[in-house]
């Protein structure tokens, strides 16, 4: 009887310490992959600042200021005043 | 029994060093704590909210910039980082060897690093040094409303702040508010699972989008370029808003200056002079008195004034700006021909009390409450104060200072039916879709529908009839009025340093647009007429165009 309970406590004790370094190896692991996401994350914001930072600068008047002057399309097409309008008036 | 009494010293000794331990990290020193030891305790910066022209074309955003930092004390190989880093940022040896001071913990080295160099940098491997993750403004159109704008700029603490123009004014909103993130890591940075992982998100800054157009901006700034270069004028500031409630659609001042490197610029260039500089309007002036004497029925617009020759008031004498006199003439006429002697005429028919009462109405002596930093008004002087010289010389905008927006806001009331709005240039602000609309605000009402219609056709007969005949659109009716104005110098006026100005407005019947322009001292001619009122066209040109306006006549 003794040796049993004996056993049991070895036993016991075993398992508490295999659960603790399961517990100890996933903890460690699942905070590797914490810390992967976050950096992860972080580059991610990044990235997206970035982009929407280069698509503002796509988007600007500067930049199709700066694309015509190189394509050497500068002038603006002039529109017509007519002078004795005789048809289409606002009112 | 000896062994037993030296076990029991043995651990007697081991228990009085655990508490002797205990009790210096929780009394002697109680800073230097597990908690301190594992916690990880981190601000998170808010994004700055971004600005964005009326239809959310950005005009101010935000990108990422890295702070390089040295820990001298973990430096092992001085000479290597010191030799590596220069030949990457180019700031020198001797300016590195001596930030690199092995007394202190943390030193910045440099700031607004871009990701490339930092990553350049990274790859080096290089010990006792740092980044920090910061945002930089970033302005996509480069400085197309520099003083609308303003900038970001350090405070004491290093921190973010807006001076100036919209990031002045707006700073608080756009600043937003810090959050936190707290947790408990282990000896290789990785986050303990069963401890502390607390993170309060951060509020970011609000994003505000203006009144201002884009397009109608850079058309304005393009041809204020132009307009500067061709007539020869140190400054030049061109507003155009919607004078139905005062909505500032393009405002920009030359010279203005680098957004992106404001701190190569001394604070002149900084002071918006749309809103700051004062100046003597002249001429363009002629319109508020005119109506407030129409709106008093102290004149009618055919009434007759016999315009015979200068004026005399006390020891002064007025006279036309051609020193020409026409007889008897209406007046329109007076108001077409920017007639001095007509309009002290007009101004002694309305009387000094009402004549003062009006300039108070228009807004003259009190801020206008635009929503940019730095707004200045003029000192309007109490009417016990006033000579019989200023009442007539203020009847032609001279002897009373005023600034551009001012103006602008006070011709604005003539032409939408009398009503004085608060000008504005923020249309909403918010994040995503909760958003608070700017509504208009209506300070009062100065003049009657009817006197507004009636000085829109005298500003009308202003452009057709007047001494000088522009190149306007054919087929559109375009109010407007000239002014010019001696710049007083020590006491007297310098007839040839001028400050030459045209304000206008189109389609006459319901102004889409009201446009102020103002050129100082044009070297080519000294007069509105050949100066202002030409560019003010070509704007009118432009915003016709670009509204898609149809012909009315």
């Amino acid at each position: 009887m003794k040796l049993t309970i004996k056993g049991l406590m070895i036993f016991l004790f075993l398992l508490l310490v295999l659960t603790n370094t399961y517990i100890f190896m996933v903890g460690i692991k699942s905070s590797n992959e914490l810390s992967k996401m976050e950096t992860e994350l972080e580059k991610l914001k990044q990235d997206n600042i970035e982009l929407e930072t280069r698509l503002s600068h796509v988007n600007s008047l500067e930049y199709a200021a700066s694309v015509a002057a190189s394509l050497n399309f500068q002038e603006k097409t002039v529109p017509t005043y007519l002078d004795s309008l005789e048809y289409a008036l606002n009112r | 029994m000896f062994k037993s009494r030296l076990l029991f010293i043995f651990f007697l000794l081991l228990f009085l060093s655990v508490i002797g331990k205990l009790f210096y990290l929780q009394v002697v020193n109680p800073k230097i704590s597990l908690e301190d030891l594992y916690l990880r305790d981190k601000k998170i910066y808010p994004s700055r909210g971004k600005i964005l022209d009326r239809v959310g074309e950005p005009l101010a955003i935000n990108k990422p910039t890295y702070l390089l930092y040295f820990e001298p004390k973990k430096i092992n190989d001085t000479d290597k980082v010191i030799h590596t880093l220069d030949q990457i940022l180019n700031i020198g040896e001797a300016t590195l060897e001596t930030k690199l001071d092995k007394s202190k913990d943390w030193v910045v080295v440099k700031r607004d690093i871009d990701k490339k160099t930092k990553e350049k940098i990274g790859e080096l491997d290089l010990s006792g040094i740092g980044f920090e993750e910061n945002f930089k403004r970033d302005y996509p159109e480069a400085s197309l409303a520099a003083h609308l704008l303003g900038f970001v700029g350090k405070d004491y603490w290093g921190g973010d702040v807006g001076y100036f123009g919209i990031e002045g004014f707006y700073n608080k909103d756009l600043t937003g508010l810090p959050g936190v993130f707290k947790s408990e890591r282990d000896l290789f940075g990785r986050p303990i699972l069963m401890g502390t992982q607390e993170r309060i998100e951060p509020e970011n800054g609000r994003n505000l989008y203006l009144t201002i157009d884009k397009s109608i901006q850079s058309i304005a700034k393009k041809r204020l370029l132009q307009g500067l270069k061709s007539y020869q004028a140190e400054e030049g500031c061109v507003l155009i808003a919607n004078p139905a409630n005062m909505e500032i659609l393009a405002l920009v001042c030359l010279p203005d200056f680098d957004l992106d490197q404001y701190y190569l610029f001394s604070e002149d260039y900084f002071k918006n002079p749309a809103i700051s500089n004062l100046y003597e309007p002249g001429s363009i002036f002629k319109p508020l008195v005119m109506a407030s004497a129409i709106e008093e029925k102290a004149v009618k617009p055919n009434d007759l004034y016999d315009e015979k020759g200068p004026v005399d008031i006390g020891e002064y004498s007025i006279k036309t700006w051609n020193n020409q006199y026409e007889g008897k003439i209406n007046m329109t006429r007076i108001i077409e021909k920017s007639s001095n002697v007509g309009m002290v005429y007009v101004g002694q028919k309305l009387g000094e009390k009402k004549l003062y009462s009006y300039l108070n109405k228009f807004g003259l002596g009190e801020l206008t409450g635009i929503d940019l930093q730095g707004e200045m008004t003029s000192y309007l002087k109490p009417i016990n104060q006033w000579y019989p010289i200023d009442f007539a010389t203020v009847t032609f905008g001279q002897g009373i200072a005023v600034t551009p927006i001012q103006m602008i806001r006070a011709f604005a009331s003539l032409i939408n039916g009398g009503k004085l709005f608060h000008p504005y240039v923020m249309n909403k602000v918010g994040l995503d879709n909760n958003m608070k609309q700017t509504e208009p605000r209506l300070e009062r009402n100065v003049i009657s529908g009817f006197t507004s219609e009636v000085i829109k056709k005298m500003l009308l007969a202003a452009v057709d009839n007047g001494e000088v005949k522009w190149a306007k659109p054919a087929g559109y009716q375009i109010g407007g009025k000239t002014g010019t104005a001696q710049i007083p110098i020590s006491g007297h006026y310098d007839p040839s340093k001028t400050i030459a100005s045209f304000v206008g407005f189109a389609p006459v019947d319901d102004p889409k647009f009201i446009c102020l322009v103002i050129l100082r001292e044009p070297k080519t001619s000294p007069w509105g007429s050949e100066t202002a009122a030409p560019l003010f066209f070509e704007i009118a040109k432009d915003l016709i165009v670009y509204y898609g306006i149809t012909p009315e006549q």
